[in-house]
């Protein structure tokens, strides 16, 4: 399929943009976007690669689909790091906006270190009813990278506030927010902000709902000196910095590490390494969302703020339904602790057999029907309102 | 009450080195539940297909304990663990099975195992499941176990091709995507640690399996290949357990999960027309219109096992009494203190010549000489032909005799050797037999002079053969006989040794009936009438 049909090329980026964002992400600095001299960066990535990967994989859709970017200006009130670069501008694929069945459109909030791309194989089903809009997570995917405050609840009011204000740009006033992973705990806490905007949330494998627990809990095995010294030294440091430390060894460091990833691709991506593609020029970049994950949490990946007990105090009519992968070590007993906190608020937890971390990737077909029939649900209980 | 049938379940064991006792924990956990669950088959790579082919085989799981603890005590006798070149996991593997196994293990496995294997030749998967006898079965496990470097070098032999290690390939081999997936490391499978210390994004995979990066990960894969203490082989043992257990009762029997739905089947409908309605308003979950009649068989399920649940209601690991005893038995047999710090100072001494000891041997190995041919086996073999041979021909010409047997190496060379063997069959008669062992396997022709030649005229014969002159024996007493039965043999590392010894028996089959007939035309011409019997 021919992208020219169904996509209007992205605004052009100004070069001086270009060359801040380049600066910022190589070792050596590329003089002008020449092309004759692609190979002096230590890190083989630009926006333009990421982009173009981007549309490989959604050139499988069969739905047409619109990808522009949406400049956002977020509230003042938000304390940044840099006040001055106060704009940014978010990535944002919608599909189905003309003539949809229902009205209410669902929004998808990708997980950590993806991009709208992950959701190759749930675009075209989800959107089938209803208006979709996913977007790349402000500091993620194509979507501006600014820097993020080092304090974990600076940090995610920053990523709250670019949802809000993308929201207001995007015209959206109520709809069903779908996130996956981090983005099941930026839905949760956008749900928590602003509740009256959202219809239904929906969180698969969420992070960060659980409370870390006290030290006496853990696990018997005795990690050995060299181990525990090893995790030390690497603590420090952004989840991915090894993945732009490889410099030009990077893209074929994703297909080594993660070959699982391009399985739970292949059946729709015909491309071998369209998928690792993606992915690694996602993450290749500045690590701004990166950075802002790491604020966020503890030590061993623990949320700082974890969602749990702060969802005992979200509005009681944003339900919310809570899908599981069987097999992720995400461990979902802490939903029916939510579940029992939020009384006769409705809340439900769906596990999906044999599915991992991944659910929406390792069982496609399951997931689009489950989520489908969560939303119809939505759009049956709204004809039944708008009848009394 | 009626009885529920069954569940069935295909498990899979994952890879996992001596790590293999979290197997051990989680087939301890399915027997406590043998009423409820029947386990059907099993894939499983390496270790775990061990582990697998022990289960399935119903051997006792505390003997099987003795032989993993055995083996890693084994493995942490030296400083230098499982590299010392005293420690060959092959064959200390190959005698465990053979003893641990029951003699028919093949058939209870054939059709229910499932064996991954890594072809040496290009890297691709292969999956075994059917398995003529125990040894073959033996051979596909070792084949699949057998690490490159770590192991040995030369990997071992299975029918057409050497083996490596099902799990560079597939580490989680499964049937369908409902098979149960078992592995000691955390990641994304149906039974495996939980690991709820860490909640890092941070995953890798390798041969199919996802494995998190965490500090206790890294720490299980360095004891999958260097053993633990067997102090920690028990904890592992019990996580098993524990997991399996927390498996069974949170999804199997949806014991803590009153409410939740398992979405396992696209092709049903979530909600039914009818039931649609009932939904619609706010607060009803879904899982509450579940068919009546599943609810049904659940709760007569549940009433079942509940008393057995009670029992487990601690969480703790009611292991069986003989795997207990086996890791009690372990700690008894760890060195001393001294003993210990000692061989850890001589270390730096005894490490470099370890090494080059370790090296020579290898070399040696690999070197293709007739001396690795494991010689006393096939000797065993060809006195065992020789006698099956005799003892047909004398059957034939009725009476019993003594057969005594003698084989010895005769020549030695180059990439033969020749086996040389005679039956005394009486006083009278004797016969001498030849066996040749030949490293390459072109058709050999031993001796084309001018005697008679069996065979050359028989077209079932794969190949051209001549026997070579019939001499009489060196006996002064009476008319001996002698025959040369030629075989080909590939000798290859040990792993072809039965399909040898089955493709010689069948040559030496069709030779049988040459033989006797040759007999029949020669003895009764000559002096058999005077033999005593």
């Amino acid at each position: 399929m021919d992208n020219a049909d169904n996509t209007k090329e992205p605004d052009r980026v100004s070069p001086s943009t270009c060359t801040v964002v380049r600066a910022a992400t190589g070792w050596l600095p590329s003089f002008s976007p020449a092309s004759w001299m692609p190979s002096l960066r230590w890190v083989p990535t630009s926006d333009e690669a990421l982009a173009a990967a981007e549309r490989t994989i959604l050139a499988y859709l069969k739905t047409p689909y619109e990808g522009k970017f949406i400049t956002v200006v977020p509230d003042d009130s938000v304390t940044r790091p840099d006040p001055s670069k106060a704009s940014h501008r978010i990535w944002t694929v919608s599909m189905n906006t003309e003539q949809p069945i229902s009205e209410t459109p669902i929004v998808l909030v990708h997980g950590f270190g993806g991009g709208v791309g992950m959701w190759a194989q749930n675009l075209d089903a989800l959107a089938s009813r209803r208006p979709l809009y996913a977007f790349d997570v402000l500091g993620f995917g194509q979507s501006s990278r600014p820097a993020f405050s080092t304090i974990a609840e600076t940090a995610e009011s920053q990523f709250i506030d670019s949802m809000e204000a993308w929201r207001k740009e995007m015209k959206l006033s109520k709809f069903i927010l779908l996130g996956h992973s981090l983005g099941a705990f930026l839905a949760a806490s956008y749900s928590l902000k602003y509740p009256e905007h959202v219809r239904h949330l929906i969180m698969v494998d969420p992070w960060g709902l659980p409370e870390r627990p006290l030290d006496k809990d853990q696990q018997k095995l005795p990690i050995p000196f060299w181990i525990r010294t090893a995790a030390a030294v690497l603590q420090p440091f952004n989840p991915l910095a090894g993945l732009r430390a490889a410099g030009p060894w990077g893209p074929r460091l994703v297909g080594r590490f993660r070959p699982d990833l391009q399985r739970k691709f292949s059946t729709m991506i015909a491309e071998e390494n369209a998928i690792f593609d993606y992915i690694y020029h996602c993450n290749a970049q500045a690590p701004s969302g990166e950075s802002a994950f790491k604020a966020m949490t503890g030590g061993f990946g623990w949320a700082k703020s974890p969602m749990s007990g702060r969802m005992t105090t979200m509005a009681s009519h944003v339900p919310v339904s809570f899908i599981y992968g069987s097999r992720s070590w995400i461990d979902h007993n802490v939903a029916y602790t939510v579940k029992d906190s939020r009384n006769d608020a409705f809340t439900e937890i769906i596990l999906v057999s044999g599915a991992g971390h991944h659910v929406y990737a390792d069982k496609p077909a399951e997931f689009n029907d489950l989520v489908g029939k969560i939303c119809r649900r939505v759009d049956d209980e709204d004809a039944k309102k708008s009848k009394i | 009450m009626p009885i529920p049938p069954k569940q069935k379940i295909t498990l899979s064991f994952s890879g996992c080195g001596f790590l293999a006792i979290y197997h051990v924990g989680v087939a301890s956990c399915f027997r406590e539940f043998e009423e409820q669950f029947e386990i059907e088959r099993i894939a499983g790579a390496s270790a775990g297909a061990i582990g697998g082919a022990v289960h399935l085989s119903g051997c006792c799981l505390g003997k099987a304990t003795t032989d993993v603890v055995q083996l890693a005590a084994a493995a942490r006798a030296s400083p230098v663990g499982p590299l010392s070149p005293r420690f060959n996991i092959v064959r200390s593997l190959r005698a465990g099975l053979r003893k641990t196994l029951p003699d028919d293990a093949h058939l209870l496995c054939s059709g229910r195992l499932s064996v991954s294997l890594t072809r040496c030749s290009d890297g691709k998967n292969l999956m075994v499941s059917h398995f003529g006898s125990k040894e073959e079965l033996i051979e596909v496990l070792l084949c699949s176990s057998f690490i490159p470097l770590y192991s040995g070098l030369v990997p071992p032999y299975y029918k057409d091709g050497r083996y490596w290690d099902g799990g560079i390939s597939n580490n989680l081999p499964v049937f369908d995507p409902s098979t149960v997936t078992v592995s000691p490391f955390s990641g994304e499978s149906d039974i495996c640690p939980s690991d709820k210390s860490a909640q890092s994004f941070m995953e890798m995979s390798f041969g199919n399996q996802n494995f998190r990066i965490n500090s206790t990960n890294a720490y299980r894969l360095t004891r999958a290949f260097f053993p633990p203490h067997p102090d920690h082989l028990k904890e592992i043992c019990e996580e098993g357990y524990r997991d399996a257990l927390r498996y069974i009762k949170n999804t199997l029997l949806h014991c803590r999960l009153p409410d939740s739905l398992v979405f396992s089947e696209p092709q049903t409908p979530l909600l039914s027309p009818t039931e649609e309605r009932e939904v619609e308003e706010i607060g009803v979950p879904i899982v509450s219109v579940r068919s009546e009649e599943r609810a049904v068989r659940r709760r007569i399920n549940l009433e079942r096992i509940n008393a057995l649940l009670e029992k487990y209601s601690s969480d703790n690991p009611n292991l069986p009494i003989t795997v207990i005893e086996a890791l009690r038995g372990a700690r008894r047999s760890t060195p001393h203190p001294v003993v210990q710090i000692l061989s850890y100072a001589a270390l730096p001494w005894i490490l470099p010549l370890e090494f080059a000891y370790s090296t020579c041997i290898r070399l040696i190995e690999l070197t293709p000489m007739p001396r690795n041919m494991e010689l006393q086996y096939y000797i065993e073999v060809f006195s065992s032909i020789a006698q099956r041979v005799v003892a047909k021909i004398l059957s034939r010409h009725g009476g019993s005799a003594w057969v005594q047997c003698n084989c010895k190496v005769e020549t030695v060379s180059g990439n033969r050797c020749v086996l040389h063997g005679k039956a005394v069959i009486n006083q009278s008669h004797s016969l001498t037999f030849a066996f040749a062992i030949v490293e390459e396997s072109p058709p050999i022709c031993l001796s084309s002079s001018s005697a008679s030649s069996f065979g050359s005229g028989n077209s079932t014969l794969p190949f051209s053969f001549q026997l070579p002159a019939v001499e009489p024996a060196k006996s002064a007493h009476a008319v001996a006989e002698t025959a040369v039965l030629i075989s080909d043999i590939r000798w290859e590392d040990g792993a072809a040794d039965m399909l040898a010894y089955e493709e010689s028996c069948d040559i030496v089959e069709r030779f049988e009936r040459e033989i006797s007939d040759y007999f029949q035309a020669q003895i009764p011409r000559q002096s058999i009438g005077t033999t005593p019997f």
